[in-house]
């Protein structure tokens, strides 16, 4: 359960951290890290330019 | 010991760092934290500017960081129906690294500090007011005092957010991009910046290339967060590089040096700037044109503003909103046309490809140049217009719209 970040992929462009409604994403030295608020809404995963960002279960 | 600035500003992008050079020639002690190691990377850009964008900013054009020079734009319908539009201004596309570096030593040189590696994480605040930053050091987070915070910090607007002016944006009012820097691009005029507009292959966004020197060029496209999918707008890249009519025959056999992606706010401008202690610029404020998406002019314009403002509190000794409005106050005058620029973008993405090769078809020669020359505008837009209104495709919509516009403004 939960998003997961694929590190390789992500170029840490920020695209998730601001469009996520709960503000619950936020970019620590480069990479998504999420906070108990994440709902898994999934927008993160569906705006990444890349698609570094899964929701996993 | 806490240390103590008159201005610190975060982000050292082209926003922060124009901000920090106002503020600093006009004698305060300022300090620019960036979370990057590196100023000027990565690039999140496609690198165009006019040249009245500059001059707006107060800055002189300068060898060292243009890349090429620019005096039309070609846009492609959908039907592949070819518009060639000279403003009377041409512009630069710009070798951001150089760019972004140079502005923040022209900072350093005026007197700025400036730190990498520095990551902001939170604002101070007492008793509502900003009264400084909290950066994440190797030693854990130090509080850096200042007069005036101004947070420059990009699309993401964390200070912003901590200050409690920015909300996260509607993904509705973002387009995720993905972009090629290339080489071996093949294109008829490469002084020429290259727009393709089809809402089938872009969905609320364009495709670009932008012609850099060496035979480079910056490739790439928008499509709103909406439309989007996991990895859709550099799938969509890809598949436009190699299939898309047009677009292959220029690019398919290019190769390609960078991949770079991010997000651009598209919403207009955040509703307040600024509150006692601190300015919000850039990106962060999302002062991005939301037709274009371009946000460099827009962006240094307001910035200058903000190293004014931020050294006026400071020489006045009062840094609350009363002073610092004048920031907001200012910048609304530059950008007051964004309004009429998002009507459009919004009319624009809700018709379909075949109301934009009818608008293309209306746009001939003679109306495009009265329209980007100013000679005869209103009497162009005006005919324009009611040829589109009483169109039987989704392109009347856009005809209304103008006249609407020509109506109240007499454009």
């Amino acid at each position: 359960m939960g998003m997961t970040v694929d590190e390789t992929r992500c170029l840490g462009c920020a695209a998730c951290a601001a469009i996520c409604p709960e503000d619950a994403l936020t970019l620590v030295r480069g990479t998504p890290e999420f906070s108990e608020d994440c709902t898994e809404c999934s927008w993160c995963a569906k705006v990444c330019p890349v698609g570094a960002i899964k929701r996993e279960g | 010991m806490t240390e103590r600035y008159d201005v610190v500003v975060v982000g050292a992008g082209p926003c922060g760092s124009r901000a920090a050079l106002e503020a600093a020639e006009r004698g305060c002690d300022v300090l620019v934290l960036e979370k990057g190691a590196e100023i000027g990377v990565p690039k999140q850009c496609a690198e165009g500017i006019s040249h009245q964008g500059l001059e707006d900013a107060g800055i002189e054009p300068r060898d060292e960081w243009i890349s090429q020079e620019i005096e039309s734009f070609t846009i492609f319908a959908p039907n592949g129906e070819e518009l060639h539009v000279i403003p009377p201004d041409g512009g630069y596309v710009l070798e951001r690294k150089l760019f972004d570096k140079w502005l923040a030593a022209e900072a350093a040189k005026a007197g700025a500090e400036i730190r990498v590696n520095s990551p902001v994480i939170d604002v101070v605040k007492e008793e509502g007011r900003v009264k400084g930053v909290v950066v994440d050091t190797p030693s854990g987070p130090e509080v850096v005092e200042a007069e005036v915070v101004i947070a420059a910090d990009g699309i993401e607007s964390r200070v912003a957010r901590a200050a409690g002016l920015a909300e996260p944006l509607d993904p509705d009012d973002m387009c995720t991009c993905a972009q090629y820097e290339m080489v071996g691009v093949d294109l008829e005029d490469e002084h020429s910046l290259y727009f393709f507009v089809d809402l089938e292959w872009f969905p609320g966004g364009y495709f670009w290339i932008f012609p850099k020197s060496g035979g480079r060029a910056n490739v790439g496209l928008g499509i709103r967060g909406t439309e989007s999918d996991p990895g859709r707008a550099k799938e969509i890249l890809d598949r436009a590089i190699e299939e898309h009519p047009v677009i292959s025959e220029l690019v398919g056999e290019a190769k390609v040096l960078e991949l770079n992606v991010g997000g651009v706010p598209v919403s207009g401008p955040i509703e307040r700037t600024y509150d006692d202690g601190i300015m919000v610029v850039g990106d962060a404020a999302r002062q991005v044109n939301p037709l274009t998406g371009g946000g460099l002019h827009s962006g240094m314009v307001c910035a200058r503003i903000a190293g004014e403002v931020a050294a006026e509190a400071v020489e006045e000794g009062d840094a609350s909103a009363s002073v610092l409005k004048r920031y907001e106050k200012e910048w609304r005058k530059e950008l007051k046309r964004y309004d009429f620029l998002k009507e459009v973008c919004e009319t624009l993405r809700k018709m379909d490809n075949e109301a934009l090769n009818r608008l293309a078809e209306a746009l001939d020669d003679e109306t495009l140049m009265a329209i980007v020359s100013g000679k005869g505008r209103k009497k162009a837009l005006m005919r324009l217009a009611k040829e589109l209104k009483s169109d039987p495709s989704s392109v009347s919509k856009f005809g209304s719209l103008l006249i609407k516009y020509v109506m109240k403004t007499g454009w």
